[in-house]
């Protein structure tokens, strides 16, 4: 067997349209499409090879340019089996694999089709890790030399994002052909997708060591296939496309039957541009990547092990050399009855800040807010306390105003701290005055003797004494600061409270 | 496969700049920047390449680089249609003109923090790890803006008028610019550094003043 690993590492975002139109914001593919890869080969060794040796490694299906799957663990991922259901309007993490069981008549299903699992099952028996690449998509348009967007040019760019690897495996009937293609994708700059003059597209390939998938298990009297990548059959006897496969597809005898109530297929069709003639190239319509068939033994046929594994080695149906037409036998995830699929939580590792003045100063930025917001927390409480004082708005304006006088003295903490407590009470107000003639109490110059107002005296003392309190446990460079946001904090309190 | 070399473009934003994604965030921003999966601002490969692209035809327009050099530097302009044409017309013109179109041999990144690729690798990975951190350090890259338009009879605020836009402090970024060992590089720098103004939206309202040059190797 002469194969080749590929690691595919994406240094910038890189754009896969699943279909090639211009219009609308068609979706990017979550895998690297083997032709993407041949078409690099070809740009660089086409010109340079005989006509037949060109024909044998781009053509041919001699050389078969295996889709660039994501990479987790080390692993190269599985596309999501299409068995896998669970049951609609049911919260369940567990999906049935329902290439194994038997649909209840009173329930509904709902089939599990986006995203690749890795084929490693967890010590429970259950668990399975899902793998989702990640995508970022956005809108653009063309501007004009006015700063204008032209008509009918806007449009939008999905894509997977950077820092992703994926897994290729190219396999080739004759081994120099492998090393041709080595040389042309590995250690070079290499672009990929659309928009590649601009933005997208660049990746590093490298050579990794060999993927093997364990051999699946064919049964006396079930073989289970999946589809790793889409599958482009062909009626042989009239050229049309087929959509139904048959045993002899993948190596088994006629007569075994296709169990179309355990198989799951699913369609897609799409034409594929060609970067070299910038042309569409003959429109497909092929079994979709994840369908899985069941095939069942009728009569006394049995299935030869090493001509299904040939089969599927040598890749099955058309347009091999594009990737097409990878089948696995039965993998282990599709064996179990069930599964619940596990997702890894995103951790970002720890790294450090970059040594440069701009993340110095974003550093400051954020040691600031992370101050005020410790401030504001403790602000917060103290004027629910001081709250009770019942002093006027215009009352904490004044110490606000103080407050805000404070930041411009050469020692702001001792400033106000002083301001606190050399004020004397203010004489009495207007309104107070007028309150004792009505009550014909006496009133003094310093607004001693009425109750009234000996008690508001009172009650601004003691709030005078606990503010100072306060303000003798606050850091001196904050202090003025945190007077100031106390002031606000508590009108603003007084505000939200006040009945509507 | 011919050798490709590389240049350094460098802007030095002068003003708060607003890289639009034609979205609003809700109540917050009727038009938010564009940032990378990474939170940290960043002008697409896309959007520098239109610029510089501009800034070199109006080289061409004062004689500094042929207009053969220009294509074969940018490939062909984009298609256009006439409006006037019904809208099925107006499409098939334009999916007729992909078909035509040439590639131009410039490639174009886009233009990130850091000015080298080792160093934007340091400043996402870090804006990354800053992910989950409750200060947001990152967040203090971005501000915004809020504005009205003043009805010119009474002198107050026009009505359904105010529009928040959100931007991104002043600071400097790199792009990097790969092309054939034949590329004339200093007609380039020469056109970014005198065409090439500002970026962004809102240019005409004092954002994205900035000041661009190849960085010379």
């Amino acid at each position: 067997m002469n194969f080749l690993t590929l690691r595919i590492k994406l240094d910038t975002d890189v754009v896969l349209t699943e279909r090639n139109a211009s219009i609308g914001s068609p979706r990017t593919l979550d895998y690297i499409p083997g032709a993407a890869l041949l078409g690099v080969a070809a740009e660089s060794l086409y010109k340079e090879l005989p006509t037949a040796d060109a024909f044998g490694i781009f053509h041919s299906g001699a050389v078969r340019f295996g889709n660039g799957v994501p990479e987790a663990d080390g692993l190269a991922a599985l596309p999501m089996p299409l068995a896998f259901h669970r049951q609609k309007g049911v919260e369940d993490e567990v999906y049935l694999n329902m290439a194994k069981n038997n649909r209840e008549p009173q329930k509904q299903y709902e089939q599990c089709r986006e995203g690749w699992l890795l084929d490693r099952i967890d010590a429970s028996g259950l668990s399975v890790p899902s793998v989702t690449p990640a995508r970022s998509s956005s809108m653009r348009t063309s501007v004009d030399q006015h700063g204008q967007a032209r008509e009918g040019l806007l449009f939008g760019i999905e894509s997977l994002e950077a820092g992703q690897t994926f897994i290729a495996r190219i396999d080739a009937d004759d081994s120099t052909h492998l090393k041709l293609v080595e040389k042309a994708l590995v250690g070079n700059a290499i672009r990929l997708g659309r928009s590649k003059t601009a933005e997208f597209g660049e990746v590093s390939i490298s050579k990794v060591a060999a993927v093997v998938f364990a051999e699946g298990r064919l049964a006396q009297e079930t073989a289970v296939f999946l589809c790793l990548s889409d599958l482009a059959l062909r009626d042989s006897r009239t050229g049309s496309v087929r959509l139904a496969p048959a045993a002899t597809d993948f190596g088994l005898p006629q007569k075994w039957e296709l169990d179309l109530s355990h198989s799951f297929l699913r369609t897609r069709r799409y034409s594929p541009f060609n970067g070299h003639r910038r042309r569409p190239d003959q429109d497909r319509q092929v079994i979709k990547a994840g369908s899985v068939m069941v095939f069942r033994r009728r009569g006394d046929h049995e299935a030869s092990h090493e001509e299904v594994n040939a089969t599927l080695h040598r890749g099955v149906g058309d347009f091999r050399q594009d990737g097409l037409g990878q089948v696995r036998l039965e993998p282990s995830v599709l064996r179990l009855d069930r599964i619940k699929l596990a997702t890894k939580p995103i951790s970002e590792p720890a790294a450090a800040a970059p040594q440069d003045k701009l993340a110095g100063w974003l550093i400051d930025c954020a040691r600031e807010t992370t101050e005020w917001d410790m401030a504001w927390r403790l602000v917060d409480k103290t004027a629910s306390d001081l709250q009770k004082f019942n002093l006027s708005n215009a009352q904490w304006g004044w110490i606000r105003t103080l407050a805000q006088a404070a930041h411009r003295q050469p020692n702001a903490a001792a400033w106000l701290q002083k301001q606190f407590e050399q004020a004397t009470l203010p004489a009495p107000t207007l309104k107070e005055r007028k309150l004792a003639e009505e009550r014909k109490e006496p009133i003094s110059k310093d607004g001693g003797g009425r109750a009234l107002v000996w008690a508001a005296r009172r009650q601004k003392e003691s709030a005078r004494s606990e503010m100072l309190n306060w303000m003798m446990n606050q850091p001196p460079a904050d202090l003025a600061m945190r007077t100031e946001m106390l002031a606000a904090r508590i009108v603003q309190r007084k505000a939200a409270e006040r009945p509507r | 496969m011919s050798h490709l070399v590389q240049r350094t473009l460098e802007f030095r934003l002068l003003t708060w700049w607003h890289p639009g994604t034609g979205r609003g965030d809700g109540a917050t921003a009727d038009a938010v920047a564009h940032r990378g999966a990474d939170k940290l601002p960043f002008l697409p490969g896309r959007t520098v390449k239109g610029l510089v692209r501009d800034a070199c035809r109006v080289g061409v327009e004062a004689e500094l680089l042929p207009e053969a050099t220009f294509m074969e530097l940018f490939g062909s302009p984009p298609p256009t249609a006439n409006n006037s044409d019904a809208e099925f017309e107006r499409v098939r013109a334009l999916e007729a003109a992909r078909f035509g179109t040439a590639p131009g041999s410039l490639r174009f990144s886009s233009a990130r923090i850091g000015s080298t690729r080792e160093d934007q690798t340091r400043w996402s990975a870090w804006a990354r790890s800053q992910a989950n951190d409750r200060t947001g350090v990152i967040s203090h890259l971005y501000s915004y803006v809020a504005s009205t338009a003043i009805n010119e009879k009474t002198g107050t605020a026009k009505d359904h008028s105010l529009r928040t836009i959100e931007v991104v402090v002043p600071l400097t970024l790199h792009a990097f610019i790969s092309g054939r060992d034949d590329t004339p590089w200093d007609v380039i720098g020469e056109s970014v550094q005198l065409f090439l103004r500002g970026l962004g939206s809102h240019r005409n309202r004092g954002f994205g003043r900035a000041d661009v040059h190849l960085v010379t190797t």
